[in-house]
């Protein structure tokens, strides 16, 4: 294969898992923004979304019904989980982390037990290809890219439109004003956290298919997730969608001319960098 | 009597147990004996830093693991022999922990968290990469070394006792530093870094002291369990180790030391047992316990233990009587024979917040041993004097002079090594330690801090600590965590503190803020008799509180000096009756 058909491929993925990073990312950084937790747990939410919709694949053969069910269910679970580990301990930012810590080690053992230690695949439910420059290109890529935009397209939309965006705003910025005025806080706190899990899960869903499902496969992710949005900003909007598609094109180009790990080696050295030279990231105004 | 006799008890028959121990269990318990005690050095090591310096660590496996790789690379390609190969460990170990102490310690609160995982998480793949020289999962393995003559470490007994010795020494290591003036200083920084720095401490140095002794101690632990095992994996690595440690010693106690030890214990000996049984459900279980104990009792078992023991005692003590302070008991102050020279002039003094000038041209000289109040209404600009005179904010122009020394623009700390202390509105002391222990930080920023010292031993420190809290008049609190004194005892402690730097020159903002009358007598009690020491400028709105202590009163208004005078001549001038009762 030529330099530059090699080149627009990795550019094209780069750019699709750019976006589903973005999605994942975006959920903690939600999370952060509004209730200061950093949520450890956020990548077994995500593992959760692919191995729903592994799970639904094979018994019901649909992946297209476990895009609709799957971020919801893990939603609902997200947001129950809040209420049992994570609330109790608000008031102390180091308690949290750690509830979130065993929170991840049971969702960990819980996605063992359903799906087993062996990888496994969901078949790809679009089975059409494109060419591109000389090669195919399945569409379903396009389609995970395309689907991811929208969703972070319309929770910036949410959260600047939305009479909930406004209070989720309002109360980032001074919760006993907000609570003084009474927007619902403890609500809005819940319903966030249980918005970022969602947004993990559909990670999961549209990652499934495209890549090899496993019960830890939260952890690889958590990295990138935490490198993002420490150096997009913690709770920065517009800093973690930039930070995410700079992580993978940079990783997709570094590795036309090293190994894998090389090129995630070099990826991660150059966000350490970016982290060390401005603390507090990117921070982009959103 | 009884307690020490009680406590040298215990003691001799849990040493004995310890050496006993190998030969009262079967040759399988004591393999697992002997990783418990490994174990419980990691959990320790990290309790020094989350329990200690108040930093949470979730990567304290890379340090164990390249601790656990120097000690076993050493030992392949060089075939040193195992002490020689410990030492590359520990030095390994604490080589890479400075480096990346040198970049964390910059990050704060989650920051801090998330850039421990990524840098294990960094370490983790780099090795798995590099699985010619790491062996990658697969790990490096090694044949059982001789410790010396007829003893090598494929002896289960000599594996324990050669663990015993090691972790015991180094828990009695660790202990003595965490009880150390140094040990103390960690635990400013961890309860409240803002007033450490304040104080004159460098919270960086400090958090990377920490971060070194922990580091160090976990590669340590490493090291060892590489020996007795005779092999490392990159898995030693994997950030998922990373999380017993804070586990065994959230469930044990953070902040104390048997804490991690006795969490160790019970954890890894009841997934021993219980794993058998509940094979699947056990990690989910632990996740479990994880949650309900950060909940429930985030002290875990010892911390909660020794809380109940304290309440206990203090409800048996006899209610201990008002706290009187020591100096109240003279009619007042000894009065100077007339003022000293200048201690403090201010020239021209301006602090313009872009269009808002709050300070605007304020004159004043205050001598030695005065007590100058400064009042005027909301806005006058009495906070923002403070900070300009303390270097918190540096002034837009002006001179500020102290004790015939320009000042002016010098930083926070400096100015406070200079000579001149302050409280502040909000109170702001370590809750978590008691009020001797508040004192003692102030005392100890002004020496060096000794890792290796007994607190009871610095006589010279002790001795002003004392002396301090009598001042103030907490002396029957003097065992008491500052968080469980009353609101008026808090904000003399406060006072204690700030005098606890021995300073020349004493700015209190507000003292009486949120007292009551009882209380609101014995702050001014403290006030007047601290007057005989030093020079005191006093920002109040209780006029009664103004009128009884001040010798001279400066008025300002929209951030100008409106009068200046003796308590009478002020109460009586017309422009200061017109700003505080009509329109100015």
């Amino acid at each position: 294969m030529g330099f530059l058909p090699e080149l627009v491929l990795q550019l094209v993925n780069g750019f699709v898992w750019g976006w589903i990073l973005a999605l994942l990312a975006l959920g903690l950084t939600l999370v952060f923004g509004l209730l200061e937790v950093i949520n450890i747990a956020h990548g077994a939410l995500y593992a959760f979304g692919a191995i729903g919709t592994w799970y639904l694949a094979r018994k019901l053969g649909s992946f297209w019904l476990s895009l609709l069910v799957t971020p919801l269910v893990v939603g609902v679970l997200g947001l129950g989980a809040y209420l049992i580990a994570v609330r109790p301990v608000a008031s102390t930012p180091i308690a949290t982390v750690i509830a979130t810590f065993g929170l991840l080690f049971i969702f960990q053992h819980v996605a063992l037990l359903i799906f087993g230690p062996n990888p496994s695949s969901v078949p790809l439910p679009i089975d059409v290809s494109i060419p591109l420059m000389g090669r195919m290109y399945p569409v379903y890529r396009l389609f995970v890219a395309a689907v991811a935009m929208v969703v972070i397209g319309g929770l910036w939309l949410f959260l600047r439109k939305t009479n909930y965006g406004t209070w989720v705003r309002a109360t980032q910025q001074d919760r006993e004003t907000a609570v003084a005025m009474g927007i619902p806080a403890a609500k809005i706190y819940a319903l966030t956290f249980g918005l970022g899990s969602a947004l993990a899960a559909l990670g999961g869903v549209l990652a499934a298919p495209i890549t090899s499902v496993q019960f830890n496969m939260g952890i690889d992710v958590i990295i990138d997730i935490f490198i993002v949005v420490i150096a997009g900003g913690l709770g920065s909007f517009g800093g973690t969608v930039v930070v995410s598609l700079f992580l993978r094109e940079l990783e997709g180009i570094s590795a036309i001319f090293f190994n894998p790990v090389l090129s995630k080696a070099i990826s991660l050295m150059a966000m350490v960098a970016i982290l060390l030279v401005r603390k507090e990231g990117f921070a982009v105004k959103a | 009597m009884d307690r020490r006799w009680l406590r040298l008890t215990l003691l001799v028959a849990g040493g004995a147990l310890l050496l006993l121990l190998p030969h009262l269990v079967t040759k399988a318990h004591r393999s697992l004996l002997t990783e418990i005690l490994v174990w419980a050095l990691f959990a320790v090591s990290f309790d020094v830093l989350y329990g200690y310096a108040g930093l949470l660590s979730f990567g304290h496996s890379a340090f164990f693991g390249v601790g656990a790789y120097c000690l076993s690379l050493s030992v392949i390609h060089w075939q040193v022999p195992p002490p020689l190969a410990f030492l590359i460990g520990a030095a390994g170990a604490a080589l890479f922990t400075c480096l990346v102490a040198a970049i964390a310690v910059r990050l704060t609160g989650h920051y801090f968290v998330v850039i421990t995982i990524v840098v294990s998480l960094v370490l983790y793949f780099t090795a798995m990469g590099m699985r010619h020289i790491t062996g990658g999962d697969d790990g490096l393995n090694f044949p059982r070394l001789r410790l010396f003559g007829q003893y090598t470490f494929g002896d289960a007994t000599v594996r324990y006792y050669t663990v015993l010795v090691v972790v015991s020494a180094l828990y009695m290591l660790t202990r003595r530093i965490v009880n150390s003036p140094l040990g103390l200083a960690w635990k400013a920084v961890r309860d409240n870094e803002a007033r450490a720095r304040l104080l004159g401490y460098n919270a960086e140095r400090l958090k990377f002291t920490a971060y070194v002794l922990s580091g160090t101690l976990a590669g340590i632990a490493g090291g060892l369990y590489a020996l007795i095992n005779s092999y490392t994996t990159v898995e030693f690595l994997h950030w998922s180790l990373s999380g017993d440690p804070v586990m065994w010693t959230i469930v044990g106690g953070a902040g104390t030391l048997a804490g991690p030890v006795l969490g160790t214990l019970l954890l890894v000996a009841a997934k021993e047992f219980l794993s058998t049984i509940l094979i699947h459900i056990y990690p989910i279980l632990v996740g479990a316990i994880l949650i309900v104990s950060i909940t429930f009792f985030p002290k875990g078992v010892v911390g909660s233990v020794l809380a109940w023991r304290r309440s206990r005692r203090r409800a048996a003590a006899p209610p201990s009587p008002a706290a009187v302070p020591k100096a109240w008991r003279g009619n007042g102050r000894p009065r100077v024979d007339g003022l000293g020279p200048p201690i403090l002039e201010i020239r021209k003094l301006v602090r313009a917040f872009g269009g808002l000038v709050a300070v605007d041209g304020i004159d004043f000289t205050v001598r030695e041993g005065e007590i100058r109040a400064v009042i005027g209404p909301n806005g006058a600009g009495k906070t923002t004097l403070f900070n300009l005179i303390t270097g918190v904010l540096p002034p837009t122009s002006g001179r500020i002079v102290f004790r015939g020394e320009d000042i002016t623009g010098l930083p926070a700390h400096r100015i406070s090594q200079k000579g001149i202390a302050r409280t502040v509105q909000v109170t702001s002391i370590f809750p978590a330690l008691t009020v001797t222990e508040n004192v003692w930080l102030g005392v100890q920023s002004r020496h060096r801090l000794q890792p290796l010292a007994r607190r009871s031993s610095l006589d010279a420190v002790r001795g002003k600590v004392e002396e301090v809290i009598a001042l103030v008049g907490l002396g029957a609190e003097a065992g008491t965590d500052a968080a469980e004194l009353s609101h008026g005892d808090q904000r003399l402690l406060e006072i204690a503190l700030a005098l606890s730097t021995e300073p020349r020159l004493l700015l209190l903002d507000e003292p009486t803020a949120g007292l009551s009358a009882k209380e609101t007598r014995d702050m001014v009690g403290v006030v007047r008799q601290l007057a005989a020491r030093q020079t005191i400028v006093i920002v109040e709105h209780d006029m009664d509180v103004v009128m009884e202590l001040a010798d001279m009163i400066s008025v300002l208004h929209m951030g100008k000096t409106l009068a200046e005078g003796p308590p009478q001549a002020t109460r009586d001038n017309a422009q200061v009756q017109e700003v505080y009762l009509g329109g100015a």
